[in-house]
């Protein structure tokens, strides 16, 4: 009687084990992706290696970069992935709703054809440049810096205005990007306040940050690699730029 | 007391037994994903560098589950049906052929998944490659405007030359284990001639250094060692592996290479 019944749970046993196979299981699958790096000049760096890569799911699993800045999440379950890149030094980017199905390796940035941009992620020093004065006058913008290496030849500005005294980047009335050039250790550029909402002989304040960047790069010989170096962030409604320089001083001009 | 002793043994051995059998049969069923959704389709077009008739490319889908498998049809034209959710990628291949493998085919639900279309390229022919005699930097004979070219001279005479192939890919690098897997750079770019009787490869120096004009990888008077491979020469630029991140070349023979031969960086 005894002997019958174990046979009896045994066999149930058995059969919910392979119940089992009813079951929607994780499907498990390798996700790849690249990774460049660049000073603050938007220069590339030979060392794409050591950045952390973490992919943010119903778990958290970390990886890091190899020199080529190649990175793999082995066995990754199937799901919708924030990934998450950080290094010391560097700006941490974030990429949100990178959809993994799992099987073969879901890769991510490099695309097979040759025609087509393809898009990586691209990580940016901190800026150590601080700048030391910002002028405006009849459409010119002047800066002097601070730089901790060599100068470069280029920069890129992000100006940031208000009508107000004491403002920031979360209540600036309006933003523009520019870029500035070297001639004899000056630099300058033009800016053009057509857009910028403001009329003419308004007080206007201003700040800048250091903001180089390079969109696109050539790699793979004549394969164009698009980067993402920004992402919106859902939690605030704003573009987050994860290697914006310090804001400067503030400073002000009259709109000619 | 004996017997009841016994039995009970069994009836123990007999539950262990079962719930170890239990567990084998869970983690088999385990290794067997079950789709969740059936109904994708993945269609997509591969041609032949040379010819109309596209039909007989073998593609091979491989995902979770099994693997399918089917061939193009006169115009290319390719179709899986009835496929599970899941990431796939393509092999593509015809006997003669380089083969090609594509990643990154997501399928969910109802998806109908466009593979970017694929050449294939013949393979480089199983003639035998020709011995590199010298190598060095010089002027080409019959070449206007006249300008310096990378010249490799061959043993190749007009007698024989149509038992050799002269489709390279050729690695560089400034030390002489020169090889497929290790080389500083790789160029594709090669044209031949006879002079008097004897067969020479070209490298356009001018092209080849302004094409690599950001990361030239040697100076000017480094010892350059360089090994060539048979490919399909007409496969210039390859196609990008996007697993591992490198260029690859459908019709490269890895299993055959010249000999090594060096010249001075000008």
């Amino acid at each position: 009687m005894r002997l019958q019944l174990t046979f009896l749970l045994s066999i149930c046993f058995i059969l919910s084990a392979c119940e089992k196979d009813n079951l929607i299981p994780d499907i498990e699958g390798s996700l790849v992706g690249f990774v460049y790096t660049f000073d603050e000049f938007a220069n590339r760096l030979p060392d794409r290696g050591d950045v952390e890569v973490t992919a943010h799911g119903l778990k958290n699993y970390t990886t890091y970069t190899d020199q080529n800045g190649r990175f793999e999440f082995k066995k990754l379950p199937s799901g919708t992935y924030e990934l998450e890149f950080s290094k010391s030094g560097f700006g941490t980017l974030k990429h949100p709703g990178i959809k993994h199905l799992g099987g073969m390796p879901t890769t991510l940035g490099l695309s097979f054809s040759s025609a087509l941009n393809s898009e990586a992620f691209f990580l940016y020093r901190i800026p150590e440049t601080i700048i030391t004065s910002l002028s405006i006058d009849n459409n010119l913008i002047r800066a002097t810096f601070d730089f901790k290496v060599d100068p470069p030849e280029r920069m890129s500005l992000s100006v940031i205005f208000s009508d107000v005294s004491g403002f920031d980047r979360t209540n600036a009335k309006s933003s523009l990007l520019c870029h500035l050039t070297s001639v004899d250790g000056e630099f300058s550029g033009n800016v053009s306040f057509s857009n910028l909402g403001f009329v003419q002989g308004q007080v206007i304040y201003f700040r800048a940050s250091v903001f180089n960047r390079d969109t696109a790069i050539t790699d793979f010989d004549d394969r164009i690699v698009g980067g993402i170096y920004s992402y919106f962030d859902y939690t605030t409604y704003t573009t987050v730029y994860p290697a914006l320089g310090d804001e400067s001083a503030q400073f002000s001009f009259i709109v000619p | 007391m004996n017997q009841l002793s016994f039995r009970l043994l069994s009836l123990n051995n007999l539950i262990i037994y079962s719930l170890l059998s239990g567990l084998a049969l869970l983690s088999g069923c385990e290794k067997e994903p079950v789709p969740l959704t059936t109904n994708s389709i993945i269609k997509g077009t591969a041609g032949l560098r040379n010819g109309g008739d596209y039909s007989g490319i073998k593609v091979v889908a491989t995902g979770p589950y099994q693997e399918s498998s089917t061939l193009t049809d006169l115009t290319g034209s390719f179709q899986f049906t009835g496929m599970g959710n899941g990431t796939y990628c393509l092999d593509y291949s015809k006997e003669g052929y380089g083969t090609i493998r594509q990643y990154n085919i997501q399928l969910f639900g109802n998806d109908t998944a466009l593979a970017r279309g694929v050449v294939l390229y013949e393979l480089p022919s199983p003639l035998k490659l020709p011995v590199l005699r010298r190598a060095f930097i010089g002027i080409r004979p019959r070449s206007y405007p006249e300008k310096d070219w990378i010249c490799f001279e061959t043993d190749v005479t007009r007698q024989n030359s149509e038992k050799y192939c002269f489709w390279f890919l050729m690695c560089m690098a400034t030390d002489e284990k020169v090889s497929i897997d290790h080389n500083q750079l790789i160029d594709f770019s090669w044209s031949g001639q006879f002079n008097d009787d004897k067969y020479f490869l070209y490298i356009d120096i001018e092209w080849f250094l302004y094409l690599n004009r950001e990361n030239l990888p040697f100076k000017s008077g480094d010892m350059v060692y360089v090994r060539g491979y048979p490919v399909n020469m007409e496969e210039r630029g390859g196609y990008l592996d996007t697993y591992l991140g490198v260029k690859q070349y459908s019709t490269l023979d890895r299993t055959r290479s010249t000999n090594v031969i060096s010249f001075i960086m000008p």
